[in-house]
């Protein structure tokens, strides 16, 4: 009698897996909402949100009841606004930032993105006044999002755009030093993104998408740590091929799950559905976090030896993963490091055990770029510059999507603590080795060509 | 014309019982409809729906049965579905929800007693349910699929139990039957799950 059927072997499996959608994101197109009356063009915008998406957060509330599967973030991405408001000044653009933090608001998402400008080449009238606005933008309102996409592997990098970019970065800290920079981590450079990686912070509802479609988001480190655990109760000696072959079991449970809780979403919001992002970013439950796998692995901290080793199997292991589970995953699949909104990799970086420069090489480690970096207030122009065009450029060169988002800290020095409204961790402000050292480099300006 | 009757046989679970069964039924003129069998300690049990000939006796049924399966000392009971009451008459279901429940833990006196009147308070319906004792270890796992009627919160009522039994050192887990059908099938989202 106690011998297990295959039956109750499979429940066994199933029961108790941390199942659950990190996001479900709604894109909407707002291409022609595009009008020349500014008041026209806000009012169709915030029409337009609130028509498409008023349901959004009542579906996600149904379908994880139904489903049993709690969805965790609700985000909406529109059209970049830099093509729908064309011949705008920054107060303009201002305003517009303010009426999708409002649309955002009144449908209870918690994060719009759009409000986005594609430089790679140059820089268009629109796009150099949404870049102006940013500062003002971001510091005023809640639930927005921006992004810069500043190169791509065709097309290479553009470093003017960069330049102006890290300038922004402190302005925007400055306009939001009362609140210790915050209006900076709301603002993504991004490379690779030239078909709107939907997941992306900030990222908007790029070319080749419908109308209306719905993206979801998956949060593996709860199921992977789960699965790994379980297998090394049984088998403590597992050698890495067994244990990547436990993660890609537990990636296609969660990708399978997420699909299924998107499809139902889409289906009753009458959208498309989109494509689902297998990610280590981290969530609000404690030890869900891609550093608490490691000591799992072998690797008793992070940031020792053989961490980018344990980082490149995690994330090959998801790739492979959720490709097998569904057609709409797999190119998305990363790790994010996001230092700011992970405890175990605050603790890290608290403890010295995790340095800025390890991040920096871990973004060759198959994660995003750099997420949610706390930085001196202090730092210099050329100095962001340079950490920037290091990641995306690295990005280009590797044919995949990056995202950087620092954080500036006014009249705050690295080793001093930080902490932010809404965020659940302090975390310390890391030094940048060689600051300063960049200027002559960055001051050349011009653009770094297409990788061949 | 057929006649549709309930049927339930108990028996020893010895090779041939099956084989037994089956040569009484063809011999009868029945023909099954839907069957369930389990077996419990040594003992095979089955229910049926099975249609038979109009004109078959049920004394005969029963009879005929039992002879053909003498030797695994099988008892059997016959019902009329046409001629019971207590059924709520209901000739249009509304349509429900499939859930699988699991719970595992230490074995403990009245946890399904406690299970069943929760479930009915929310018109929940039990429409199968496995059990196992792992006797070396005293834990149980049991796993219940319910029907559950629109409007029931499946996260709520998870979180209800989870709360209840958490300190007896019992897991609980409720799932949809398409998120266990998504898990199990490679089959792309959709083409086994469509449906509830």
């Amino acid at each position: 009698m106690n011998q297990r059927t295959g039956f109750f072997s499979a429940l066994q499996q199933l029961r108790q897996l941390p199942l659950d959608v990190r996001t479900v994101t709604l894109g909407i197109n707002i291409s022609d909402c595009a009008d020349r009356n500014f008041h026209k063009l806000c009012d169709g915008i915030y029409q337009r949100i609130v028509s498409k998406a008023g349901r959004m957060n009542a579906v996600c509330t149904e379908v994880a009841s139904l489903m049993g599967v709690p969805v965790l973030q609700r985000r909406l991405c529109v059209t970049p606004i830099d093509r729908v408001a064309q011949g705008f000044h920054t107060a303009d653009f201002i305003n517009i930032a303010k009426t999708l933090d409002g649309a955002a608001a009144n449908v209870h998402a918690e994060r719009i993105g759009g409000y986005a400008a594609d430089v790679q080449h140059g820089m268009t009238h629109s796009a150099k006044q949404l870049i102006a606005s940013l500062p003002e933008a971001l510091s005023q309102t809640e639930r927005l999002r921006a992004a810069v996409h500043v190169g791509s592997t065709e097309n290479g990098v553009n470093m003017e755009a960069i330049t102006l970019v890290a300038n922004t970065l402190i302005k925007a800290a400055e306009a939001s030093s009362h609140r210790n920079g915050d209006a900076t981590a709301k603002l993504a450079v991004l490379a690779n993104d030239s078909t709107g990686h939907p997941h992306l912070t900030g990222a908007c509802l790029g070319d080749g998408w419908g109308d209306l479609v719905v993206h979801v988001g998956v949060g593996a480190a709860a199921i992977i740590r789960y699965a790994l655990e379980q297998r090394l109760l049984e088998h403590p000696n597992s050698t890495l091929d067994e244990l990547a072959s436990v993660i890609q079991t537990a990636v296609f449970q969660a990708t399978r799950t997420a699909e299924l809780v998107g499809r139902e979403i889409a289906d009753r919001l009458g959208a498309d559905f989109g494509s689902i992002d297998v990610t280590l970013a981290p969530t609000h439950r404690p030890g869900d976090s891609v550093v608490d796998l490691l000591p799992l692995l072998g690797i008793e901290r992070v940031g020792a030896p053989g961490t980018a080793t344990a980082l490149t199997m995690i994330l090959s292991a998801m790739r492979a993963g959720s490709a097998f589970a569904s057609c709409a995953a797999g190119a998305y699949s990363r790790i994010m490091l996001s230092v700011l909104e992970d405890e175990s990799l605050a603790e890290a970086t608290q403890s010295g055990t995790l340095t800025f420069d390890q991040l920096c090489l871990a973004a060759n480690a198959g994660t995003n770029g750099l997420d949610l970096i706390c930085l001196p207030g202090d730092t210099d122009v050329a100095t962001l510059s340079a950490i920037i065009s290091d990641q995306v450029s690295v990005a280009v060169l590797n044919h995949r999507p990056a995202a950087v988002r620092l954080i500036l800290v006014p009249g705050k020095q690295a080793g001093e603590m930080v902490s932010y409204s809404g965020m659940k961790n302090s975390t310390v402000i890391l030094p940048v080795r060689g600051s300063g050292l960049s200027s002559q480099f960055i001051q050349r300006g011009g653009r770094l060509p297409p990788t061949r | 014309m057929a006649k549709l009757y309930i049927m339930t046989v108990v028996a020893a679970n010895r090779t041939g019982i099956l084989a037994a069964l089956a040569n009484a039924l063809d011999e009868l003129g029945g023909n099954m409809l839907d069957v369930s069998q389990a077996v419990i300690q040594k003992f095979f049990a089955m229910m049926m729906a099975a249609e038979f000939p109009e004109d078959q006796d049920p004394e005969v049924i029963i009879d005929h049965i039992r002879a053909v399966c003498r030797a695994f000392g099988a008892e059997v009971t016959l019902r009329d579905p046409s001629t019971e009451m207590g059924f709520d008459g209901e000739t249009e279901p509304t349509p429900k929800e499939r859930y699988v429940l699991t719970l595992s833990g230490p074995d403990r006196p009245g946890i399904l007693r406690f299970l069943a009147h929760r479930l009915a308070q929310d018109g929940i319906d039990l429409v199968d349910l496995q059990g196992r004792l792992q006797e070396s270890t005293q834990c149980f796992i049991t796993a219940m699929e319910l029907s559950v009627p629109p409007g029931i919160d499946a996260l709520q009522l998870c979180e209800e139990l989870r709360h209840e039994f958490r300190s007896d050192g019992i897991t609980v887990s409720l799932q949809h039957r398409r998120v266990i059908a998504a898990l199990a099938h490679p089959e792309p989202v959709g083409f086994n799950t469509a449906g509830p």
